[in-house]
Protein backbone atom coordinates (compact mmCIF):
# COMPACT_ATOMS: atom_id res chain seq x y z
CA UNK A 1 0.00 0.00 0.00
CA UNK A 2 1.46 3.70 -1.17
CA UNK A 3 0.06 6.42 0.52
CA UNK A 4 0.67 9.97 -0.83
CA UNK A 5 1.71 12.77 0.54
CA UNK A 6 -2.00 14.70 0.24
CA UNK A 7 -3.77 11.23 0.85
CA UNK A 8 -2.11 11.00 4.38
CA UNK A 9 -2.85 14.28 5.75
CA UNK A 10 -6.21 14.13 4.54
CA UNK A 11 -6.59 10.29 6.43
CA UNK A 12 -4.48 11.98 9.66
CA UNK A 13 -6.54 15.12 9.74
CA UNK A 14 -9.71 12.70 10.02
CA UNK A 15 -8.43 10.52 11.80
CA UNK A 16 -7.33 13.38 14.45
CA UNK A 17 -10.88 14.94 14.31
CA UNK A 18 -12.31 11.52 14.99
CA UNK A 19 -10.13 10.92 18.17
CA UNK A 20 -11.74 14.10 19.26
CA UNK A 21 -8.17 16.04 19.22
CA UNK A 22 -8.89 20.24 19.00
CA UNK A 23 -7.92 20.41 15.44
CA UNK A 24 -7.31 24.17 15.92
CA UNK A 25 -4.10 23.70 18.03
CA UNK A 26 -2.29 21.62 14.92
CA UNK A 27 -3.43 24.34 12.56
CA UNK A 28 -2.20 26.95 14.73
CA UNK A 29 -5.81 28.96 15.00
CA UNK A 30 -6.87 29.95 18.33
CA UNK A 31 -5.55 28.37 21.34
CA UNK A 32 -7.81 27.13 24.39
CA UNK A 33 -8.07 29.66 26.71
CA UNK A 34 -8.63 29.69 30.32
CA UNK A 35 -8.84 32.07 32.78
CA UNK A 36 -8.29 32.01 36.87
CA UNK A 37 -10.03 34.09 38.90
CA UNK A 38 -7.92 33.59 42.75
CA UNK A 39 -4.12 33.89 42.83
CA UNK A 40 -3.85 31.65 46.57
CA UNK A 41 -2.73 28.27 47.08
CA UNK A 42 -6.19 26.76 44.61
CA UNK A 43 -5.54 29.14 41.50
CA UNK A 44 -1.86 29.56 40.99
CA UNK A 45 -1.26 25.84 41.64
CA UNK A 46 -4.11 25.10 38.79
CA UNK A 47 -2.37 27.75 36.31
CA UNK A 48 0.95 26.50 36.66
CA UNK A 49 0.30 23.08 36.09
CA UNK A 50 -1.98 23.82 32.95
CA UNK A 51 0.84 25.10 31.43
CA UNK A 52 3.33 22.35 32.81
CA UNK A 53 0.89 20.17 30.83
CA UNK A 54 -0.08 21.51 28.04
CA UNK A 55 2.02 24.49 27.36
CA UNK A 56 -0.72 24.92 24.28
CA UNK A 57 -3.26 26.57 26.42
CA UNK A 58 -3.41 30.23 27.26
CA UNK A 59 -3.69 30.49 30.74
CA UNK A 60 -5.22 34.31 32.15
CA UNK A 61 -5.00 34.04 36.04
CA UNK A 62 -6.78 37.31 38.00
CA UNK A 63 -6.08 38.88 41.47
CA UNK A 64 -6.99 42.14 42.98
CA UNK A 65 -4.03 41.58 44.57
CA UNK A 66 -0.60 42.25 43.42
CA UNK A 67 1.46 39.55 45.46
CA UNK A 68 0.19 36.48 47.89
CA UNK A 69 0.46 36.70 51.80
CA UNK A 70 0.18 33.41 53.21
CA UNK A 71 -2.36 32.87 55.56
CA UNK A 72 -0.21 29.18 56.81
CA UNK A 73 2.28 30.97 59.01
CA UNK A 74 0.53 34.17 59.64
CA UNK A 75 -0.14 33.31 63.07
CA UNK A 76 3.91 33.38 63.39
CA UNK A 77 3.51 36.89 62.98
CA UNK A 78 1.61 37.50 65.72
CA UNK A 79 4.02 35.77 67.85
CA UNK A 80 6.74 37.79 66.43
CA UNK A 81 8.42 34.72 65.35
CA UNK A 82 8.30 35.51 61.34
CA UNK A 83 7.53 39.07 59.80
CA UNK A 84 4.63 39.75 56.79
CA UNK A 85 7.93 39.83 54.07
CA UNK A 86 8.80 35.76 54.98
CA UNK A 87 5.14 34.71 54.03
CA UNK A 88 4.98 37.31 51.24
CA UNK A 89 5.40 35.67 47.73
CA UNK A 90 5.14 37.11 44.11
CA UNK A 91 3.48 36.24 40.99
CA UNK A 92 7.21 36.23 38.92
CA UNK A 93 7.63 32.88 37.94
CA UNK A 94 4.30 32.31 37.06
CA UNK A 95 4.63 34.74 34.26
CA UNK A 96 8.19 34.40 33.42
CA UNK A 97 8.63 30.25 34.23
CA UNK A 98 5.57 29.48 33.07
CA UNK A 99 3.99 32.55 30.74
CA UNK A 100 0.87 32.93 32.65
CA UNK A 101 -0.78 35.98 32.04
CA UNK A 102 -1.35 37.01 35.28
CA UNK A 103 -3.54 40.44 35.58
CA UNK A 104 -4.03 42.31 38.80
CA UNK A 105 -7.90 43.19 38.90
CA UNK A 106 -10.79 43.14 40.48
CA UNK A 107 -13.69 41.46 38.91
CA UNK A 108 -17.00 43.22 38.10
CA UNK A 109 -19.24 40.97 36.28
CA UNK A 110 -18.85 36.97 34.81
CA UNK A 111 -21.24 35.98 32.00
CA UNK A 112 -21.33 32.02 31.94
CA UNK A 113 -23.28 32.14 28.79
CA UNK A 114 -20.94 33.87 26.63
CA UNK A 115 -18.02 32.93 29.07
CA UNK A 116 -16.74 36.23 29.38
CA UNK A 117 -15.00 37.27 32.29
CA UNK A 118 -14.86 41.40 32.91
CA UNK A 119 -12.87 43.33 35.25
CA UNK A 120 -12.32 46.94 36.08
CA UNK A 121 -9.75 47.38 32.87
CA UNK A 122 -10.66 44.41 30.93
CA UNK A 123 -12.39 41.79 29.35
CA UNK A 124 -11.60 38.31 28.97
CA UNK A 125 -12.99 35.02 27.27
CA UNK A 126 -12.75 31.61 28.33
CA UNK A 127 -13.23 28.19 26.87
CA UNK A 128 -12.99 27.07 30.73
CA UNK A 129 -12.90 29.39 33.63
CA UNK A 130 -11.91 28.22 37.10
CA UNK A 131 -12.37 30.27 40.75
CA UNK A 132 -10.55 29.81 43.46
CA UNK A 133 -12.15 32.62 45.30
CA UNK A 134 -11.60 31.97 48.90
CA UNK A 135 -14.00 33.48 51.54
CA UNK A 136 -15.87 36.49 52.30
CA UNK A 137 -16.98 37.01 56.11
CA UNK A 138 -20.30 37.16 56.81
CA UNK A 139 -19.81 40.27 59.55
CA UNK A 140 -23.66 40.67 59.32
CA UNK A 141 -24.08 37.73 61.62
CA UNK A 142 -22.70 39.31 64.67
CA UNK A 143 -24.38 42.44 66.03
CA UNK A 144 -22.51 45.50 66.28
CA UNK A 145 -19.38 44.15 64.14
CA UNK A 146 -19.79 46.97 61.15
CA UNK A 147 -17.40 48.85 58.99
CA UNK A 148 -16.51 50.90 61.85
CA UNK A 149 -16.24 48.36 64.50
CA UNK A 150 -13.99 46.65 61.74
CA UNK A 151 -11.53 49.53 62.29
CA UNK A 152 -10.82 48.19 66.09
CA UNK A 153 -12.06 44.92 65.97
CA UNK A 154 -10.03 42.45 63.00
CA UNK A 155 -10.32 39.13 62.14
CA UNK A 156 -7.02 38.82 60.96
CA UNK A 157 -7.93 35.46 58.84
CA UNK A 158 -6.89 36.89 55.87
CA UNK A 159 -3.46 37.79 55.76
CA UNK A 160 -1.43 40.96 55.13
CA UNK A 161 -2.56 44.06 56.60
CA UNK A 162 -5.30 42.69 59.09
CA UNK A 163 -2.40 40.44 60.49
CA UNK A 164 -0.14 42.93 61.05
CA UNK A 165 -2.40 45.04 62.97
CA UNK A 166 -3.21 42.30 65.32
CA UNK A 167 0.38 42.02 65.93
CA UNK A 168 0.65 45.51 66.50
CA UNK A 169 -2.80 45.44 69.06
CA UNK A 170 -0.90 42.51 70.91
CA UNK A 171 2.52 44.22 71.09
CA UNK A 172 1.11 47.37 72.78
CA UNK A 173 -0.99 46.26 74.80
CA UNK A 174 0.08 46.32 78.73
CA UNK A 175 0.93 43.97 80.88
CA UNK A 176 -1.50 42.47 82.67
CA UNK A 177 -4.05 42.69 79.91
CA UNK A 178 -6.74 40.53 78.52
CA UNK A 179 -7.12 39.22 74.95
CA UNK A 180 -10.14 37.43 73.54
CA UNK A 181 -10.00 35.55 70.25
CA UNK A 182 -13.37 34.31 69.08
CA UNK A 183 -14.30 32.11 66.46
CA UNK A 184 -16.90 30.94 64.49
CA UNK A 185 -19.18 27.38 64.03
CA UNK A 186 -17.66 25.15 61.54
CA UNK A 187 -17.37 25.07 58.29
CA UNK A 188 -14.66 28.02 58.09
CA UNK A 189 -11.17 28.24 56.18
CA UNK A 190 -7.88 26.35 58.42
CA UNK A 191 -9.53 24.00 61.24
CA UNK A 192 -6.99 24.20 63.48
CA UNK A 193 -5.86 28.08 62.90
CA UNK A 194 -7.59 29.40 65.67
CA UNK A 195 -6.66 26.86 68.12
CA UNK A 196 -3.23 27.59 66.72
CA UNK A 197 -3.44 31.57 66.94
CA UNK A 198 -4.19 31.22 70.58
CA UNK A 199 -0.92 29.47 71.46
CA UNK A 200 1.10 31.84 69.48
CA UNK A 201 -0.80 34.54 71.17
CA UNK A 202 -0.04 33.00 74.39
CA UNK A 203 4.22 32.35 73.81
CA UNK A 204 4.21 35.42 73.15
CA UNK A 205 2.33 36.75 76.27
CA UNK A 206 4.43 34.07 78.49
CA UNK A 207 7.49 35.72 77.08
CA UNK A 208 7.40 39.31 77.04
CA UNK A 209 3.72 40.24 78.72
CA UNK A 210 3.45 37.42 81.41
CA UNK A 211 1.01 38.94 83.51
CA UNK A 212 -1.22 38.96 80.47
CA UNK A 213 -4.47 36.80 79.32
CA UNK A 214 -5.67 35.45 76.37
CA UNK A 215 -9.64 33.70 76.45
CA UNK A 216 -10.85 32.08 73.39
CA UNK A 217 -14.52 31.68 72.72
CA UNK A 218 -15.62 28.79 70.75
CA UNK A 219 -18.77 28.59 69.17
CA UNK A 220 -18.12 24.94 68.34
CA UNK A 221 -19.51 22.69 71.01
CA UNK A 222 -15.38 21.50 71.20
CA UNK A 223 -11.72 21.89 70.06
CA UNK A 224 -12.31 21.23 66.16
CA UNK A 225 -9.21 20.09 65.04
CA UNK A 226 -6.25 18.04 66.60
CA UNK A 227 -7.92 18.13 70.34
CA UNK A 228 -5.32 16.55 72.13
CA UNK A 229 -2.15 18.18 71.17
CA UNK A 230 -4.20 21.90 71.42
CA UNK A 231 -5.06 20.82 74.80
CA UNK A 232 -1.74 19.10 75.63
CA UNK A 233 0.03 22.49 74.98
CA UNK A 234 -2.32 24.59 76.49
CA UNK A 235 -2.54 22.92 79.55
CA UNK A 236 1.51 22.00 79.78
CA UNK A 237 2.76 25.20 77.94
CA UNK A 238 0.15 28.17 78.24
CA UNK A 239 -1.98 26.94 81.73
CA UNK A 240 -1.39 30.29 83.42
CA UNK A 241 -2.06 32.35 80.32
CA UNK A 242 -5.15 30.20 77.93
CA UNK A 243 -8.50 29.95 78.96
CA UNK A 244 -10.48 27.66 76.51
CA UNK A 245 -14.85 28.31 76.44
CA UNK A 246 -16.60 25.71 74.08
CA UNK A 247 -19.94 26.69 73.04
CA UNK A 248 -19.17 30.40 73.04
CA UNK A 249 -20.59 32.14 70.64
CA UNK A 250 -19.63 35.40 69.93
CA UNK A 251 -23.00 37.07 69.22
CA UNK A 252 -22.33 40.85 69.58
CA UNK A 253 -19.46 43.07 69.46
CA UNK A 254 -19.13 46.64 71.08
CA UNK A 255 -15.97 48.76 69.49
CA UNK A 256 -16.57 51.48 71.31
CA UNK A 257 -16.62 49.82 75.29
CA UNK A 258 -14.41 46.85 73.73
CA UNK A 259 -16.79 44.06 74.67
CA UNK A 260 -17.55 40.76 72.86
CA UNK A 261 -20.70 39.40 73.86
CA UNK A 262 -21.67 35.68 73.91
CA UNK A 263 -25.57 34.40 75.07
CA UNK A 264 -24.25 33.68 78.53
CA UNK A 265 -21.91 36.85 79.46
CA UNK A 266 -20.37 39.84 77.83
CA UNK A 267 -16.38 39.95 78.16
CA UNK A 268 -14.01 43.45 78.32
CA UNK A 269 -11.08 42.87 76.77
CA UNK A 270 -7.76 44.77 75.74
CA UNK A 271 -8.00 43.51 72.25
CA UNK A 272 -10.58 41.67 70.60
CA UNK A 273 -10.25 39.29 67.83
CA UNK A 274 -13.15 38.09 65.98
CA UNK A 275 -13.45 35.72 63.39
CA UNK A 276 -16.78 35.86 61.59
CA UNK A 277 -18.58 32.56 59.74
CA UNK A 278 -17.55 32.74 56.61
CA UNK A 279 -18.62 31.98 52.96
CA UNK A 280 -17.27 31.60 49.21
CA UNK A 281 -16.15 34.98 47.68
CA UNK A 282 -17.74 37.36 46.00
CA UNK A 283 -16.85 36.55 43.07
CA UNK A 284 -18.58 32.64 43.30
CA UNK A 285 -21.88 34.76 43.47
CA UNK A 286 -20.89 37.04 40.41
CA UNK A 287 -20.49 33.63 38.44
CA UNK A 288 -24.03 32.41 40.24
CA UNK A 289 -22.28 29.43 41.56
CA UNK A 290 -22.87 29.59 45.22
CA UNK A 291 -26.03 27.64 45.08
CA UNK A 292 -25.99 25.01 48.39
CA UNK A 293 -28.84 25.03 50.46
CA UNK A 294 -28.07 28.12 52.20
CA UNK A 295 -26.28 30.17 49.34
CA UNK A 296 -23.20 29.66 50.87
CA UNK A 297 -20.97 27.79 49.36
CA UNK A 298 -20.54 26.15 46.13
CA UNK A 299 -21.25 22.53 44.45
CA UNK A 300 -19.03 20.63 42.24
CA UNK A 301 -18.73 17.38 40.96
CA UNK A 302 -15.35 15.83 42.21
CA UNK A 303 -13.68 14.57 39.34
CA UNK A 304 -13.25 18.17 37.45
CA UNK A 305 -14.62 20.33 39.92
CA UNK A 306 -17.09 21.89 37.31
CA UNK A 307 -19.65 23.81 38.87
CA UNK A 308 -22.87 21.76 39.52
CA UNK A 309 -24.89 25.62 38.50
CA UNK A 310 -22.88 25.81 35.72
CA UNK A 311 -20.91 24.55 32.86
CA UNK A 312 -17.54 25.47 31.64
CA UNK A 313 -17.08 27.18 35.46
CA UNK A 314 -14.68 25.05 37.85
CA UNK A 315 -14.24 25.93 41.25
CA UNK A 316 -11.58 24.67 44.02
CA UNK A 317 -10.18 26.10 47.21
CA UNK A 318 -12.14 26.98 50.39
CA UNK A 319 -14.84 28.01 48.66
CA UNK A 320 -16.55 24.53 47.65
CA UNK A 321 -19.13 22.45 49.04
CA UNK A 322 -17.42 19.47 50.41
CA UNK A 323 -16.12 17.61 53.70
CA UNK A 324 -13.12 18.79 52.44
CA UNK A 325 -11.28 21.10 55.60
CA UNK A 326 -10.84 24.74 54.12
CA UNK A 327 -6.78 24.78 53.79
CA UNK A 328 -3.99 25.69 51.56
CA UNK A 329 -2.86 22.24 51.07
CA UNK A 330 -6.21 20.99 49.70
CA UNK A 331 -6.49 23.97 47.27
CA UNK A 332 -3.33 23.52 46.36
CA UNK A 333 -3.96 19.50 45.35
CA UNK A 334 -7.55 20.55 44.38
CA UNK A 335 -5.85 22.72 42.00
CA UNK A 336 -3.79 19.92 40.42
CA UNK A 337 -6.63 17.47 40.15
CA UNK A 338 -8.74 20.61 38.29
CA UNK A 339 -5.53 21.57 35.69
CA UNK A 340 -5.63 18.22 34.96
CA UNK A 341 -9.52 17.47 34.31
CA UNK A 342 -9.29 20.91 32.40
CA UNK A 343 -6.10 19.76 30.16
CA UNK A 344 -7.40 16.64 29.40
CA UNK A 345 -10.92 17.97 28.36
CA UNK A 346 -9.60 20.76 26.17
CA UNK A 347 -7.95 18.11 24.60
CA UNK A 348 -11.00 15.80 23.69
CA UNK A 349 -9.99 13.22 26.94
CA UNK A 350 -11.32 11.52 29.97
CA UNK A 351 -10.08 13.28 32.87
CA UNK A 352 -8.74 10.60 35.75
CA UNK A 353 -12.01 9.25 36.82
CA UNK A 354 -11.04 8.34 40.71
CA UNK A 355 -9.06 11.19 41.85
CA UNK A 356 -7.06 11.26 45.27
CA UNK A 357 -5.80 13.89 47.38
CA UNK A 358 -4.41 14.70 50.23
CA UNK A 359 -4.25 17.32 53.20
CA UNK A 360 -1.24 17.59 55.55
CA UNK A 361 -1.66 20.66 57.62
CA UNK A 362 1.22 21.48 60.35
CA UNK A 363 0.37 23.86 63.54
CA UNK A 364 3.04 25.39 65.54
CA UNK A 365 2.00 24.93 69.15
CA UNK A 366 5.60 26.66 70.17
CA UNK A 367 8.62 28.86 69.03
CA UNK A 368 9.72 25.47 68.46
CA UNK A 369 7.52 22.96 68.91
CA UNK A 370 4.82 21.65 65.94
CA UNK A 371 2.01 19.38 65.27
CA UNK A 372 -0.13 17.97 62.22
CA UNK A 373 -2.98 16.19 61.25
CA UNK A 374 -3.14 14.08 57.49
CA UNK A 375 -5.56 12.25 55.23
CA UNK A 376 -5.84 11.22 51.93
CA UNK A 377 -9.16 11.41 50.21
CA UNK A 378 -10.42 9.33 47.22
CA UNK A 379 -13.62 9.34 44.88
CA UNK A 380 -15.85 7.02 45.71
CA UNK A 381 -18.01 6.38 42.28
CA UNK A 382 -20.77 4.77 44.15
CA UNK A 383 -21.54 6.89 46.67
CA UNK A 384 -19.90 10.23 44.57
CA UNK A 385 -17.91 11.53 47.59
CA UNK A 386 -14.46 11.83 48.79
CA UNK A 387 -13.84 9.39 51.48
CA UNK A 388 -11.10 10.07 53.85
CA UNK A 389 -8.89 6.90 53.28
CA UNK A 390 -7.59 4.74 56.57
CA UNK A 391 -4.18 5.60 58.02
CA UNK A 392 -4.62 9.50 58.68
CA UNK A 393 -3.93 11.10 61.65
CA UNK A 394 -2.71 13.38 63.95
CA UNK A 395 1.02 13.73 65.46
CA UNK A 396 1.67 11.28 68.34
CA UNK A 397 2.88 14.70 70.62
CA UNK A 398 3.75 17.99 69.99
CA UNK A 399 7.17 17.55 68.22
CA UNK A 400 10.76 19.63 67.48
CA UNK A 401 11.18 17.72 64.45
CA UNK A 402 7.81 18.48 63.21
CA UNK A 403 8.16 22.17 63.83
CA UNK A 404 11.53 21.44 61.41
CA UNK A 405 8.82 20.01 58.75
CA UNK A 406 6.34 22.75 59.28
CA UNK A 407 8.93 25.28 57.94
CA UNK A 408 9.87 22.86 55.15
CA UNK A 409 5.58 22.02 54.40
CA UNK A 410 5.34 26.20 54.05
CA UNK A 411 8.36 26.30 51.64
CA UNK A 412 7.50 23.40 49.81
CA UNK A 413 4.10 23.93 49.32
CA UNK A 414 4.61 28.25 48.15
CA UNK A 415 7.64 26.68 45.98
CA UNK A 416 4.98 23.97 44.23
CA UNK A 417 2.29 26.75 43.97
CA UNK A 418 4.39 30.16 42.89
CA UNK A 419 7.83 28.46 41.79
CA UNK B 1 -0.81 -1.19 8.55
CA UNK B 2 -2.13 -1.53 11.76
CA UNK B 3 0.53 -3.77 12.85
CA UNK B 4 3.45 -1.24 11.20
CA UNK B 5 1.66 1.42 13.19
CA UNK B 6 1.56 -0.44 16.89
CA UNK B 7 5.26 -1.65 15.69
CA UNK B 8 6.61 1.54 15.49
CA UNK B 9 4.43 2.96 18.69
CA UNK B 10 6.24 0.25 20.50
CA UNK B 11 8.93 1.89 19.40
CA UNK B 12 8.55 5.33 20.50
CA UNK B 13 8.02 4.26 23.96
CA UNK B 14 11.20 2.28 24.29
CA UNK B 15 13.15 4.92 23.45
CA UNK B 16 15.27 6.40 25.81
CA UNK B 17 14.58 9.79 25.12
CA UNK B 18 10.89 9.37 26.28
CA UNK B 19 11.41 8.40 29.58
CA UNK B 20 12.29 11.00 31.63
CA UNK B 21 8.18 13.07 32.42
CA UNK B 22 10.06 15.96 33.31
CA UNK B 23 11.15 16.37 29.97
CA UNK B 24 8.35 14.86 29.06
CA UNK B 25 4.68 15.80 30.54
CA UNK B 26 2.32 13.22 29.50
CA UNK B 27 -0.01 15.95 27.24
CA UNK B 28 -0.59 15.58 23.93
CA UNK B 29 2.03 17.28 21.75
CA UNK B 30 0.50 20.63 19.11
CA UNK B 31 1.54 18.43 16.50
CA UNK B 32 4.28 16.60 14.67
CA UNK B 33 7.20 15.86 16.49
CA UNK B 34 11.11 15.26 15.19
CA UNK B 35 12.67 12.19 17.16
CA UNK B 36 16.26 12.50 17.09
CA UNK B 37 16.74 8.64 17.09
CA UNK B 38 14.68 8.90 13.82
CA UNK B 39 16.19 11.26 11.87
CA UNK B 40 14.39 13.09 9.09
CA UNK B 41 10.81 11.33 10.32
CA UNK B 42 8.33 12.93 12.76
CA UNK B 43 6.08 11.47 14.99
CA UNK B 44 1.89 12.23 14.29
CA UNK B 45 -0.83 10.73 16.21
CA UNK B 46 -3.46 9.05 13.73
CA UNK B 47 -6.82 7.00 14.56
CA UNK B 48 -7.20 4.21 13.63
CA UNK B 49 -10.23 1.80 13.70
CA UNK B 50 -9.02 -1.73 15.23
CA UNK B 51 -11.73 -4.18 15.75
CA UNK B 52 -14.45 -1.29 15.22
CA UNK B 53 -12.81 0.90 18.44
CA UNK B 54 -10.91 3.91 17.21
CA UNK B 55 -7.88 4.38 19.00
CA UNK B 56 -4.79 6.59 19.03
CA UNK B 57 -1.63 5.55 17.42
CA UNK B 58 1.66 6.94 16.86
CA UNK B 59 3.03 6.96 13.34
CA UNK B 60 6.31 7.91 11.72
CA UNK B 61 6.24 9.56 8.93
CA UNK B 62 9.13 11.51 6.59
CA UNK B 63 9.60 15.02 7.62
CA UNK B 64 8.85 16.88 4.82
CA UNK B 65 5.29 15.21 4.52
CA UNK B 66 4.02 17.60 7.13
CA UNK B 67 6.60 20.21 7.04
CA UNK B 68 3.94 22.87 6.17
CA UNK B 69 1.52 21.28 9.88
CA UNK B 70 4.56 21.81 11.62
CA UNK B 71 5.54 25.45 10.39
CA UNK B 72 1.99 26.74 11.36
CA UNK B 73 2.34 25.22 14.89
CA UNK B 74 3.44 28.11 17.28
CA UNK B 75 6.13 27.72 19.75
CA UNK B 76 5.13 27.05 23.35
CA UNK B 77 5.96 29.45 25.52
CA UNK B 78 8.15 26.82 28.20
CA UNK B 79 9.86 24.14 27.40
CA UNK B 80 7.99 21.11 25.80
CA UNK B 81 10.81 18.37 25.44
CA UNK B 82 9.46 15.13 23.88
CA UNK B 83 5.99 14.07 23.79
CA UNK B 84 4.67 11.42 24.95
CA UNK B 85 1.68 9.37 23.58
CA UNK B 86 -1.81 10.16 24.21
CA UNK B 87 -3.46 8.77 27.20
CA UNK B 88 -4.95 5.55 25.98
CA UNK B 89 -7.81 5.03 28.73
CA UNK B 90 -9.36 7.72 30.91
CA UNK B 91 -7.03 6.54 34.01
CA UNK B 92 -3.91 7.46 32.09
CA UNK B 93 -3.67 10.50 33.70
CA UNK B 94 -4.34 8.97 37.30
CA UNK B 95 -0.41 8.15 37.96
CA UNK B 96 0.92 11.93 37.26
CA UNK B 97 -1.88 13.51 39.34
CA UNK B 98 -1.21 11.55 42.59
CA UNK B 99 2.74 12.41 42.08
CA UNK B 100 1.71 16.08 42.08
CA UNK B 101 0.10 15.97 45.00
CA UNK B 102 3.24 14.32 46.52
CA UNK B 103 4.96 17.66 45.39
CA UNK B 104 2.79 20.03 47.67
CA UNK B 105 5.40 18.84 50.29
CA UNK B 106 8.32 17.40 48.51
CA UNK B 107 8.18 19.94 45.30
CA UNK B 108 7.52 20.14 42.10
CA UNK B 109 8.49 17.09 40.45
CA UNK B 110 10.02 15.68 43.91
CA UNK B 111 12.72 18.17 43.86
CA UNK B 112 12.90 19.40 47.71
CA UNK B 113 13.49 22.95 48.86
CA UNK B 114 14.04 22.18 52.32
CA UNK B 115 14.30 19.84 55.23
CA UNK B 116 11.35 17.49 53.46
CA UNK B 117 13.31 15.08 51.70
CA UNK B 118 13.23 15.06 47.52
CA UNK B 119 11.71 12.19 46.04
CA UNK B 120 13.21 13.36 42.46
CA UNK B 121 15.97 10.20 40.66
CA UNK B 122 14.87 7.98 43.56
CA UNK B 123 15.28 4.43 42.79
CA UNK B 124 12.10 2.77 41.36
CA UNK B 125 12.06 -0.63 43.63
CA UNK B 126 13.72 2.00 46.84
CA UNK B 127 10.62 4.00 46.23
CA UNK B 128 8.50 1.02 46.17
CA UNK B 129 9.88 -0.48 49.46
CA UNK B 130 10.11 2.62 51.84
CA UNK B 131 6.06 3.06 50.93
CA UNK B 132 5.61 -0.35 52.06
CA UNK B 133 7.79 -0.13 55.28
CA UNK B 134 5.37 3.20 55.88
CA UNK B 135 2.49 1.09 55.18
CA UNK B 136 3.44 -1.63 57.71
CA UNK B 137 5.52 0.39 60.39
CA UNK B 138 8.65 -1.21 59.87
CA UNK B 139 9.75 2.30 58.55
CA UNK B 140 9.43 5.09 61.83
CA UNK B 141 7.63 8.21 60.58
CA UNK B 142 6.36 11.18 61.52
CA UNK B 143 3.65 11.45 59.06
CA UNK B 144 4.17 9.32 56.03
CA UNK B 145 2.76 6.34 57.47
CA UNK B 146 -0.93 8.29 57.57
CA UNK B 147 -0.20 8.87 53.92
CA UNK B 148 1.24 5.74 52.50
CA UNK B 149 -1.51 3.41 53.42
CA UNK B 150 -4.29 4.93 51.12
CA UNK B 151 -2.04 3.76 48.13
CA UNK B 152 -2.78 0.45 46.17
CA UNK B 153 0.49 -1.10 44.97
CA UNK B 154 -0.45 -0.64 41.34
CA UNK B 155 -0.83 3.47 42.49
CA UNK B 156 3.00 3.15 44.52
CA UNK B 157 4.26 1.71 41.29
CA UNK B 158 3.14 4.41 39.38
CA UNK B 159 4.74 7.18 41.77
CA UNK B 160 7.81 5.47 41.61
CA UNK B 161 7.81 5.34 38.07
CA UNK B 162 7.41 8.95 37.69
CA UNK B 163 10.26 10.19 40.39
CA UNK B 164 12.83 7.37 39.44
CA UNK B 165 12.74 8.93 35.75
CA UNK B 166 13.31 12.40 36.94
CA UNK B 167 17.12 14.30 37.33
CA UNK B 168 17.24 15.64 40.74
Amino acid sequence: MTMQRRDFLKVSAAGLAAAGFPLRAHAGAAKAKVVIVGAGFGGATAAKYIRMWDPNIEVTLIDREPKFVSCPMSNLVLAGLKTLDDITKTYDALKTTYGVNVVVDSVTAIDTDKRTVKTMNGSFAYDRLILSPGIDFRFDQIEGYDAKAQQRILHAWKAGEQTLKLRQQVESMKDGGLIVVGMPLAPYRCPPGPYERVCLIANYLKRAKPKSKIIMLDANPDVVSKKPLFMKAWNTLYSDWVEYRPNSKVVKVDAEGMIASTEFEDLKADVINVIPPQRAGHVAELAGIRTDSNGVWCPANFVTYESKAKPNVHVIGDALLSNFPKSGHMANNMGKVCANAVVELLNGRQPDPVPVVSNTCYSAVSEDRAIHVATVFRYDPAKDQMTAQPGGGISSDLSEEEAIYAEAWAEGIWSDTFL
Amino acid sequence: MIRTTALLATLLLASPALSNPVAMPTRMPAGPVSLDAFKGWVAVPVAVMINGQITTQWMLVPAQAVAGVAAATPAPAVEAGAPAAPPADPAATHGRVIAATCASCHGTHGISHGAIPGLAGLEKAYFVKQMKAFQDGSRPATVMHQHAKAYSDDEIEQMAAIFAAVKP
